[in-house]
């Protein structure tokens, strides 16, 4: 396979230097004049031949064309373009750098691409955010945030307040490829689920693809989300900060050596626990810690012309305790090294090798009994990528990835009365390798395809044990027939996948395009979590002999049109149909922490997800915004749950609304509103009771799973952004946020749920005790709506540069 | 491990938060009624019962239908049959026998003969259980209680996964029934395997406390009932259920009976569980 492979990109690259005498290239990198940051997606056009090329994530473009006079535009929504007449007669490396235009009218870049590039691209099903636009969006307690922006998007849902991670066209939660700098996030949370762990100071870019996924990537069914890092200002040194209720941050960055290397440091931390000493007596509230901080680290050094490196990392913690008695953490630690080379004008490279490690402590201790447990799951990958700019038609990549697991699922230290006991779950790894190649031709000037290829390969390998499991009886644990226990690097299980890529794109007119796309993904990894939302001490676990990868069909449609002057407003419409195979679920009553026999408790069938998707965008002017409105479902059929029928998902959100306006009122002052409204999610509810020993037993008598909704969801939020008085003499420059959360205060439920009422104790009949079991008098049972934030919450927050 | 809580910790997040609960009006649709069995049996003591109800709309608030014309056998494996009766001057729908013996081992079935339909129900007499010690001891302020006098007791688990029980008590005659507080070890700890052959872990032990220090003169009585694995199952899936709230609540689900009807193609169930325990007692009065 992997020959078969390396030949036919080969002879690709053979053939081209055959025919392509009477041709030159033009390449180089296109940066930000003010601070060297590379510019992703500017575009160069060459005006003679109506044709040109965009550049890829770290700024390089290459566009191959007949020899002679032509003029090239440079250009980047938001910055001054830059037109230059070149005569080529043979390969020219051109490196521009773009000034950003100075305070046109106060206009707010909703995006930064050229104005009609939702359009023009091949890609569909993207959502893609500028950070000065997720700044401007009102925040939850001060705290910007990546995560809650891309959730105002359309086709990105969640199961509610507070919920760690994000749904996306009918997806689970794990169903979400998040790349830092290309290492992978497993938890993008901090405080369980309220604030995502991206500092927005050091991201420059954000894109989510829902569907149309290209061959490059893979190992998730439903969506990417490609946060990439600012490298760093190359010019001058730049500090940035901000000083919230809730949390402080500051980020440095500046040139190592001018125009050569640059670095970034970014911090934030929590310090509401550094209060309580002081509003509280209590001696219990003084000594609890509940704090989250995170560190984004980046250095990049250009070794020469075609050779740069860069080495990313991100260190994040949550903790919470009382006292020393008690404690519990987590959090994410990435480091991401890539190499950029320039072989030629033509093939670009990308070697990346990044650590991700994800993991869990929660300890209690007093002088003669604790707990502890730990979880982890470490990643080691290696990914080298090609882009080879075949011709102005033809741009061809290639690659692979090779990814090792590394997981302890749970190790617990039990001490009881000075006796202690270790109990650890084996540690399992796994193998994930892929390798691709895709093509984008553009056929005409109307119509453009990119197709690919990925081949997934998974394997499962000892030392470990494999259960053997029986056959599923409706709500009952699957028996255990046989253990087979496993050698070091011996296989226990292999999945191989062949994943089809398609994109299209016609251009209708100037105005409007039609896209359509299909894509097969394939996932070996999965998240077993049987809560509402998902929990920090959720489990990541590999596909095994019981447990087979996830795979995805998804077909998606688009139409996308823009009206008014220069592409003013930017509407879509994209159905999509997703079909989904062995979609986990989970037995009734299935515990999943700390189980040795865990796969003996999970139930796989069949998923399938299909929506709506609505989206206009106001992109400039004083009042600008976007709405967005989703109708979808999202359904799993699996044996032994809901009577083997189809049943909606947890997060199944029929409605999904969101309306963000900006306003820039003058060149100090700009507000900005969002309204949400969402479906109720679905639950399970009860229709009858029954006691036993006592206790009020709520029960389903058809023995169905999400039968009814909970009540919709809706939330309003303001914000105002107050910018300190211009003075150019000053490098200090700062602002003030003031924000409203739930501006109406409404109770949001979360879930509502079903208890007896709290009665008192009740009288033992009899000296007996055994013998106490009396009828149980009429207990009151009632339906406890559950609301996360119950309450209007203000915030401010001053930001600074300097 | 369901039994894990990790409430101290959500209690700073939710104070921060603001978040709230409050009782609301929701329509259900009901289901059928359908038999309720619930027998904790042992063979520790005098009397024994097995009580039979029915099920009922989930807001109707009245106290539960007792069934007064089933037909209640138990069977041992080693032989034994004993028929329970309901009796004069006892409620409606407590069927009694007047003591139960049993071997480690022996499988316990109970037979219930209810409108036509036979429904059983295996349970196996466990080794169980002994409560060392009960005793009172000063305790200064730590995990957010007060000082004062709290109880401990000992109990030592044999080695061997598979032991399991409830532990619960009352004071001063009036019996804990909280939902919140079903402390049901398995082992030493919570799950099964987890502190096999341990004393038991200091939460279950301190689960005999209230969350205060008790008074002088309080009298205590704390009772360990040991059973089989099924009715473990069983009471940890309730403590689930009853006590299902907040950000990380499981899905609602049914509670997996342990009554079985004969015919395996009959639509009609029974709910509730059925098992045979050996119980040990202590007690103290606070001095």
């Amino acid at each position: 396979m992997k020959n078969y492979f390396l030949v036919f990109c080969l002879s690709f690259i053979v053939a081209n230097n055959v025919f392509a005498q009477s041709k030159v290239t033009l390449s180089g990198y296109i940066k930000d004049k003010k601070n060297g940051e590379a510019l992703i997606g500017a575009t160069v056009y060459i005006n003679e031949l109506k044709t040109g090329s965009s550049t890829n994530v770290y700024g390089f473009y290459s566009v191959t064309l007949p020899k002679g006079n032509y003029e090239v535009i440079y250009s980047y929504i938001g910055y001054n373009s830059l037109s230059e007449k070149l005569d080529l007669n043979q390969n020219l490396t051109r490196n521009i750098e773009l000034a950003e235009v100075e305070n046109v009218l106060q206009d707010v870049v909703v995006t930064a691409e050229r104005e009609d590039a939702n359009l023009k691209n091949l890609e569909m099903s993207v959502a893609k955010l500028d950070i000065k636009t997720i700044t401007k969006i009102p925040p939850l307690l001060g705290e910007v945030d990546v995560v809650r922006a891309v959730q105002l998007l359309p086709g990105v849902s969640t199961v509610g307040e507070g919920a760690s991670g994000f749904n996306v066209r009918g997806g689970s939660i794990d169903h979400n490829l998040i790349l830092l700098d290309e290492a992978p996030v497993y938890n993008s949370s901090h405080l369980f689920g309220f604030f995502s762990v991206f500092n927005p100071d050091a991201v420059k870019d954000v894109k989510l693809l829902k569907g149309g996924v290209p061959a490059q990537y893979g190992g998730r069914l439903a969506s990417l989300l490609d946060i990439r890092m600012k490298e760093g200002n190359s010019k001058k040194f730049e500090v940035n900060g901000g000083i919230g209720l809730l949390s402080s941050r500051l980020a440095i960055e500046g040139p190592i050596i001018k125009d050569k290397a640059s670095f970034i440091v970014a911090g934030r931390r929590t310090y509401f626990d550094l209060f309580l000493p002081y509003v509280s007596n209590n001696p219990n509230t003084r000594d609890s810690k509940a704090y989250f901080y995170d560190l984004t680290a980046k250095v990049n050094y250009r070794i020469n012309e075609n050779n740069t490196v860069y080495l990313s990392g991100y260190f994040g913690r949550d903790r919470f305790g009382f006292g020393s008695a008690f404690g519990f953490e987590w959090g994410n630690a990435t480091t991401t090294l890539r190499w950029n080379k320039v072989f030629g004008p033509k093939l670009f490279s990308n070697l990346t090798a990044f650590y991700s490690n994800y993991d869990y402590a929660l300890n209690i201790k007093t002088a003669r009994d604790g707990f502890n447990w730990r979880s982890n799951i470490i990643n080691y990958s290696i990914k080298p990528e090609f882009t080879y700019f075949l011709n102005s038609k033809n741009t061809l990549v290639f690659g692979g990835q090779v990814l090792y697991y590394d997981f302890l699922p749970g190790r617990t230290t039990v001490k009881s009365n000075g006796q202690d006991i270790i109990n650890s779950l084996p540690k399992k790894f796994a193998l994930e390798n892929g390798l691709y190649i895709a093509n984008e031709q553009v056929v005409n000037s109307r119509l453009s395809l990119q197709y690919g290829l990925r081949y997934s390969q998974f394997s499962y390998f000892g030392p470990g044990t494999a259960l053997q499991l029986g056959d599923t009886l409706p709500g009952q644990k699957r028996p255990i027939l046989n253990e087979t226990t496993y050698s070091a690097r011996k296989a226990i299980a292999k999945y191989g996948n062949l994943e089809p890529r398609f994109a299209l794109k016609y251009e209708l007119n100037t105005v409007s395009t039609i896209k359509f796309s299909y894509n097969r993904m394939s996932q070996y990894l999965h998240l077993l979590s049987n809560t509402q939302a998902s929990v920090p001490l959720d489990v990541w676990t590999p596909s095994t002999n019981n447990i087979k990868p996830q795979i995805a069909d998804q077909v998606a449609l688009g139409y996308f049109r823009n009206f008014g002057d220069n592409n003013m407003y930017e509407t879509s419409v994209e159905v999509y149909y997703k079909d989904m195979q062995n979609q986990i679920d989970y037995i009734d009553g299935a515990d999943l922490l700390l189980n040795r026999e865990l796969e003996a408790e999970i139930l796989t069938g069949k998923g399938r997800a299909y929506g709506a998707e609505f989206f206009v965008k106001k992109r400039r002017g004083k009042i600008n915004g976007w709405i967005s409105y989703t109708l979808a479902r999202t359904e799993r059929q699996v044996n032994g749950i809901n009577q083997n029928s189809w049943y909606p998902a947890r997060f199944d959100k029929l409605h999904n609304l969101a309306v963000v306006g900006i306003y820039e009122v003058s060149k100090r002052l700009s507000l900005s509103a969002n309204f949400v409204f969402g479906s109720g999610v679905p639950g399970t509810f009860p229709t009858n009771r029954f006691v036993v020993q006592g206790f009020v037993v709520p029960h389903n008598f058809q023995d169905q799973r999400n039968n009814i909704r909970i009540p919709s969801y809706h939330r309003l939020d303001f914000a105002a952004t107050l910018e300190g008085k211009r003075n150019d003499q000053r490098k200090w420059k700062s602002s003030w946020t003031f924000a409203v959360y739930n501006v109406y205060n409404r109770r949001n439920p979360f879930g509502i749920y079903f208890q007896q009422e709290p009665a008192p104790n009740r009288p033992v009949e009899s000296t007996n005790p055994a013998f106490d079991q009396r009828v149980i008098q009429s207990t009151a049972t009632q339906a406890i709506r559950f609301a996360v934030l119950g309450a209007v919450v203000p915030s401010v927050t001053y930001n600074f540069t300097f | 491990m369901n039994s894990f809580k990790i409430s101290g910790l959500f209690l700073i997040l939710l104070i921060a938060l603001s978040s709230c609960e409050d009782p609301i009006d929701v329509d259900l649709k009901s289901g059928e009624r359908q038999l309720v069995v619930d027998g904790l049996l042992n063979v520790n003591d005098g009397p024994q019962k097995v009580i039979l109800t029915l099920s009922q709309p989930y807001f109707d608030n009245s106290a539960p239908i007792p069934v007064t014309n089933a037909v209640v056998n138990i069977t041992t494996s080693s032989g034994k049959t004993y028929a329970l009766t309901q009796r004069a001057g006892q409620p409606q729908g407590h069927y009694i026998v007047d003591s139960l013996t049993g071997e480690t081992g022996e499988i316990f079935t109970l037979d219930v003969l209810y409108n036509s339909e036979r429904f059983f129900s295996d349970s196996r007499l466990v080794r169980g259980w002994v409560i060392d010690t009960l005793f009172q001891e000063f305790r200064e302020r730590e995990l957010g209680n007060d000082a004062g006098i709290y109880l401990n007791l000992k109990v030592q688990d044999s080695i061997g996964i598979g032991d399991f029980g409830w532990l619960r008590y009352s004071l001063n005659g009036i019996e804990n029934r909280r939902p919140g507080s079903l402390t049901i070890p398995a082992d030493a700890a919570f799950a099964p395997g987890s502190a096999d052959g341990l004393e038991f872990i200091f939460p279950i032990r301190n689960s005999i406390n209230q969350g205060k220090p008790y008074l002088v003169g309080d009298t205590i009585a704390a009772e360990l009932i040991s059973f089989d694995e099924g009715m473990w199952n069983f009471l940890n899936e309730v403590n689930t259920q009853i006590n299902n709230s907040g950000l990380f609540a499981e899905p609602a689900a049914n509670v997996r009976s342990l009554i079985a009807n004969a015919d395996k193609n009959s639509k009609v169930k029974a709910l509730g569980s059925f098992t045979i325990a050996r119980i040990s007692r202590a007690g103290v009065r606070v001095k």
